[in-house]
């Protein structure tokens, strides 16, 4: 299955998602005005990777903004996740938030409690 | 600072197809943006598309002008009792760029003369001055400011308008006004630069830091994000409060590119203003909307106005679990605004005419 790598622009994050490698992250802020559109090809290379999945994958977020238009395809994103757990395969979410960043760390506590992954909460 | 005062602006501008006015930091990646955010509209303009280049050579020098004069005092920097500010305005075929910024009042009667000088002589006389103090380097003794009066008077083929205000004993706000139009249009008058100069002690009254209005898109939305931004970073040290701020500015701003109504010039025209108040700030912002659908926006927002903090969580986390992918943005954005504001939120709907109202909302941070 070919990598999915997008450089990070003014308003979009860097994403990394590499099954050869077994590497999947994305970062930095995420802003565009139209997310569906940003995001539909990431939830669709999501969706063919969960139907054969790694025996053990990690998302590791580290965004550092996200905006409202984002929220709800990122979070759809691990809905796509959470297909893995259904097959015994392991996945996890590692989020990563700055210390003093109390907007980031409580923005990813209410995803964690939305999605059914486990799903982990630290300081870069 | 509430709807109302926006609204005011939005009237007081009304023949304005691009106003632009920034009080804070003057550095050359806040003078890209501003570029960027001008030639945006520019382009968008049919009446004034053949004077991009020439606005934005204008821009650049009166913006460095600033850059070189404005900030040599502490006190007179970006957050002292007076600050320089940058005015950029576009009314049918004209354009109007303002600079004020504080000077000595010594340096006043030296400023004055040069700009007499460049403001009477011929075309030709002021090539010869610019081929002069090219080569004498002796108009200035700071940077190139001679150099930088001559071409604008050369590029935009007016004179400069200026004044000099006492601010302070021994120092002077200095304003000057640059303008510029289409060359077919030789009945054009412009307007009084008395204008400009109130705008300015409204924006210093009112602790205004930024104002555009203008076409709204996420090509004008993101340098004012970045302008913002840079700025911010050096006036809130709390970073909750510079991401609460933030956000609010990228939701209210992408709202109105996203569902602002179309004027009719066939443009999205909306406005943005952002001020001081006590230990944060006020962003306000307005837009045409469709009279039909004023009913239903009022109650969303006045349905959010009666939720307490958990229960706008509780909503947050709906929309996240249930909301349609491509059309989430626009609940979860309110919500996100009453959360970040503490419900701190006013909002109003003026009808413009028989079709449109003006929805105008404030939110303090």
């Amino acid at each position: 299955m070919e990598k999915l790598e997008l450089a990070n622009t003014e308003d979009t994050p860097y994403l990394l998602l590499d099954k050869g490698n077994n590497k999947f992250e994305i970062s930095g802020r995420s802003l565009p005005e139209d997310a569906f559109e940003f995001y539909s090809p990431i939830h669709e290379w999501l969706e063919s990777y969960v139907a054969d999945a790694n025996p053990s994958t990690e998302l590791v977020m580290n965004l550092d903004y996200f905006n409202s238009s984002s929220a709800r395809n990122i979070v759809e994103m691990l809905f796509i996740l959470e297909k893995i757990t259904e097959t015994g395969n392991e996945v996890k979410v590692t989020w990563l938030y700055k210390e003093e960043d109390d907007v980031m760390k409580s923005r990813g506590e209410e995803i964690q409690s939305v999605v059914e992954l486990p799903f982990e909460i630290k300081t870069v | 600072m509430g709807p109302n005062h926006l609204l005011e602006f939005y009237r007081d501008l009304q023949g304005d197809n691009l106003s632009f006015i920034y009080k804070g930091q003057f550095s050359d990646s806040i003078t890209d943006k501003l570029i960027e955010l001008s030639e945006f509209n520019i382009n968008n303009t049919e009446e004034v598309r053949k004077l991009r280049n020439k606005v934005s050579f204008i821009m650049v020098e009166s913006f460095q002008n600033i850059v070189r004069h404005g900030g040599e005092n502490t006190d007179v920097g970006q957050r002292g009792e007076h600050p320089s500010t940058f005015l950029v305005r576009n009314q049918g075929n004209a354009f109007y760029i303002t600079s004020v910024n504080v000077i000595e009042n010594r340096e006043v009667a030296t400023l004055k003369e040069k700009l007499d000088k460049v403001n009477t002589l011929a075309p030709e006389d002021l090539k010869q001055l610019f081929n002069q103090v090219l080569a004498s380097n002796s108009f200035t003794d700071k940077g190139g400011a001679g150099l930088g009066l001559i071409e604008m008077v050369r590029k935009s083929g007016e004179t400069i308008d200026y004044d000099f205000k006492e601010v302070t004993p021994g120092k002077s706000y200095c304003f000057m006004r640059m303008k510029l139009k289409q060359v077919d249009d030789t009945n054009l008058d412009f307007a009084p630069f008395s204008v400009d100069k109130e705008l300015h002690s409204r924006f210093i009254d009112e602790d205004i830091l930024m104002l555009y209005k203008g076409n709204f898109s996420q090509k004008s939305v993101v340098p004012v994000l970045q302008m913002m931004e840079e700025n911010m970073h050096d006036m809130i040290d709390e970073l909750t409060l510079q991401k609460k701020t933030f956000n609010v500015l990228v939701e209210v701003l992408q709202n109105i590119s996203k569902h602002g109504g179309i004027n009719n010039k066939g443009k999205k025209m909306g406005m943005f203003i952002i001020g001081e108040s006590g230990d944060g700030f006020v962003v306000s912002a307005g837009n045409l909307i469709k009279n039909d659908e004023v009913a239903s926006l009022r109650e969303q927002l006045s349905n959010l106005a009666g939720q307490d903090a958990g229960g706008l969580s509780q909503l947050y986390k709906k929309y996240l679990r249930e909301g349609h992918r491509s059309e989430a943005g626009a609940g979860l954005g309110l919500i996100d605004i009453y959360r970040d504001s503490e419900s701190r939120v006013e909002f109003d709907f003026s009808p413009v005419n028989e079709t449109q109202s003006f929805y105008s909302i404030a939110i303090t941070v």
